[in-house]
């Protein structure tokens, strides 16, 4: 394993036999270019794993701008860390061969957000489920193909009668985005990398994709990063959460704890402003905490500019990940006190109740 | 007249409960396609009251937000208004001309659209996205000085939670809240009676979210003007509403208070939902609703909801809840008869034959 030289050495951090994909201090960086001005740190310094047995749902949280999607694509090899690296069965992911490059590329798969976009409409949906079983050869002949095919289908609630020869446009949101899952499924991945899935479809759409996914996880064991802006469907389908802000990860851990007893204020505003549908509970009316639009802070905690709780050594240096619980961890000074430890990696907080 | 610094005088009588700001009747909108006439709107009638907040949930395609956009005569082609009235004040809208429904806008019923992103000019500054909403829908000759309009500006901006000097930037140098805030200043220019707002937060996070619907509460109760959201987020809406109107396929079909409608929901389609909102309280309780919604160009006969009606088609988790009703419930009015909407108690609407007997 060779091991590069980095800015931020990461302490004790031995390769994780056990995952089968590992980000190890991964940070990107947007921007720069000569002027070294505009500088976006879209991911910073981010650990995890995803462990090869009993891999759960996890679902990774923030509003726009908090890094969830660049940690998604980082997650995919679509793009390179900055710093840090990224392991796919123990091997780093930009020094790949061809051959575990594509193997690569069949095991993580992605979920795209918006399904009208990955859909060419000239092409009939046979299409877009054809092309990975002809370019992975899967199938031996045409009917194998078909029945592949078909299977998947069904795997994600639809009639092959009713998607199969038939244009996109011809198809719901709620097909096509299912077609989406059918896709990834027929490859047989070991990760499934979901970025909003469901954030252009409708509610009452919503659970039932939302349910072939979590059927991929509990009856196929794959591996499911759930991307999203939405605290209570992550609440819902998730086993472990990475809540984001301005690219760190400001509190991790077991679902449950982190949603109904959060620890960073950051995620008790998030989580205080979720519109509960129930009129009998309604939102407080305080106003604290606004969004001003361009409070970033390069050094320290980057939530310390709207931080009611925010103290003097927030702005001076980026806390870390302490433990908070033996469920759940926070970035943030107020737990320095009483902390269980520091977390290295955000799926070592996973691994102790898993 | 309504100038940029008039206070409305009726402030007080328009905390009359009772009081009607906004009567919609048989308002149908039909769109002319290739395929056939699509009745997005179909035969809807509510009332709203003066200083109350109104939802008006449905999934997408139901009409809810032809039925919007129709309220303002801002539908756009192949989409017209085929019947009805929708009457603001003692004004029937559809009855004025172009000119004067144009001087209704913003002065009497302002839009806050969905995705402020969009609708700001890129090249104007925000004081002259402002100036110009006020320009337009003054009539001649009663445009108020530049000071006193661009104090109007400062003052719109703070009410809305920004600094003043916002209005010199352009629409690129602000956050989507930002631009969200800034709609909402404009929308609140000329102080309406009546606000509609079709998804204003899809595209912000939850916590602006919270932010920008609380300073539309704030605004609308300063202003005691009433509020048409127009959405298919049931949170927002119980966060919101004082009243909410469900769509589905074209029809109004359950109309109530909003503890009401959450408490003890009438129609099947509401009641399913509601029960099928996922929360952060108990995990699984994420159903969400079988089948898709109908063809409007050939909707299903009779209720256009009985295809995936759980009580029509007796499904097993649904039985209990209404057990004692299916049974005096003739299955065969639901696939042969539209029900029409009735009042079942004082400002409880449903359209449902499970409450045949009761209207």
């Amino acid at each position: 394993m060779a091991t590069q030289t980095l800015d931020r050495p990461a302490p004790g951090s031995a390769t994780d036999e056990d995952n089968v994909l590992e980000l190890k201090n991964v940070t990107k960086v947007f921007g720069g270019g000569i002027m070294r001005r505009n500088l976006t740190i879209a991911v910073d310094n981010v650990s995890m794993g995803v462990p090869k047995a009993n891999p759960g749902i996890t679902a990774v949280a923030g509003e726009s701008g908090s890094g969830k999607t660049t940690l998604a694509r980082l997650m995919l090899g679509i793009i390179p860390p900055t710093e840090g690296s990224i392991l796919f069965n123990d091997r780093d992911v930009a020094t790949l061969s061809r051959r575990e490059r594509t193997e690569f590329r069949r095991e993580v798969q992605p979920i795209m957000q918006d399904p009208f976009e990955v859909y060419n409409p000239f092409y009939k949906v046979d299409h877009v489920l054809m092309a990975p079983v002809n370019n992975f050869g899967l199938a031996r002949n045409k009917s194998e193909a078909r029945d592949l095919v078909v299977e998947s289908l069904e795997t994600v609630g639809l009639r092959h009668q009713e998607t199969l020869g038939r244009f996109p446009h011809q198809l719901s949101g709620g097909q096509r985005q299912r077609i989406m899952v059918a896709r990834a499924l027929l490859l047989k991945p070991r990760i499934i990398v979901a970025d909003e899935p469901v954030s252009m479809v409708d509610a009452s759409l919503r659970a039932t994709i939302l349910g072939s996914i979590d059927l991929l996880n509990k009856e196929l064991g794959i591996a499911v990063i759930y991307i999203t802006h939405d605290l209570t469907t992550a609440f819902q389908i998730s086993d472990n959460i990475l809540v984001m802000y301005r690219g760190s990860v400001v509190e991790t851990g077991r679902v449950e704890d982190v949603i109904q007893n959060p620890q960073h204020p950051y995620t008790q505003l998030l989580v205080e402003s979720i519109p509960r549908p129930d009129p009998k509970e309604r939102w407080g009316r305080d106003m604290a905490s606004q969004e001003t639009g361009s409070d970033v802070s390069d050094v320290g905690c980057r939530f310390a500019p709207r931080c009611p709780f925010v103290m003097s050594e927030c702005t001076v240096e980026m806390p870390p990940l302490y433990r908070t619980g033996d469920t759940q961890a926070a970035q943030c000074y107020l737990h320095r006190e009483g902390s269980l430890g520091d977390v290295m990696s955000v799926s070592d907080v996973f691994k102790s109740y898993a | 007249m309504t100038t940029a610094e008039a206070v409305p005088e009726t402030a007080l009588d328009r905390r009359r409960t009772d009081d009607v700001l906004l009567e919609v009747e048989n308002l149908r909108v039909y769109y002319d396609t290739d395929a056939g006439q699509v009745k997005a709107v179909d035969d809807v009638s509510f009332t709203l009251r003066r200083g109350e907040r109104m939802g008006l949930v449905g999934e997408s395609g139901s009409g809810k937000t032809t039925m919007a956009m129709a309220l303002m005569r801002l539908h756009k082609p192949p989409a017209v208004i085929a019947g009805g009235t929708v009457t603001l004040d003692g004004v029937k809208l559809l009855d004025l001309n172009d000119e004067e429904m144009r001087q209704t806008r913003l002065r009497d019923i302002a839009l806050v659209p969905q995705g402020a992103m969009n609708s700001l000019n890129p090249v104007y500054r925000v004081r002259d996205q402002i100036v110009d909403g006020i320009k337009h829908h003054t009539p001649k000759g009663e445009m108020p000085g530049k000071e006193v309009v661009n104090e109007r500006v400062y003052e719109l901006l703070n009410s809305v939670g920004l600094d003043g000097n916002v209005a010199d930037m352009y629409p690129h140098e602000l956050s989507g809240g930002m631009k969200q805030r800034v709609a909402l200043a404009v929308a609140t220019s000329l102080r309406p009676k009546m606000i509609l707002a079709d998804e204003p937060t899809s595209a912000l996070d939850v916590v602006v979210q919270r932010q920008i619907m609380l300073t539309l509460e704030q605004l609308q109760q300063e202003m005691q003007a009433s509020v048409l959201l127009v959405g298919h987020d049931m949170g927002l809406m119980a966060q919101f509403a004082d009243v909410l109107g469900v769509m589905y396929a074209g029809h109004l079909v359950e109309f109530a208070p909003i503890a009401e409608i959450f408490e003890d929901p009438k129609h099947p389609y509401t009641k399913k939902l509601i029960s099928s909102l996922p929360d952060i309280q108990v995990k699984g309780t994420f159903t969400g609703i079988e089948g898709l919604p109908p063809t409007l160009v050939v909707p299903p006969p009779g209720c256009r909801f009985h295809p995936r009606c759980p009580i029509y088609n007796d499904d097993e988790d649904f039985r209990g809840e209404f057990v004692d009703l299916r049974g005096s419930l003739d299955t065969g009015l639901c696939t042969t008869v539209d029900p029409p909407l009735k009042e079942m108690e004082p400002r409880r609407w449903v359209a449902c034959h499970l409450y045949e007997g009761d209207a």
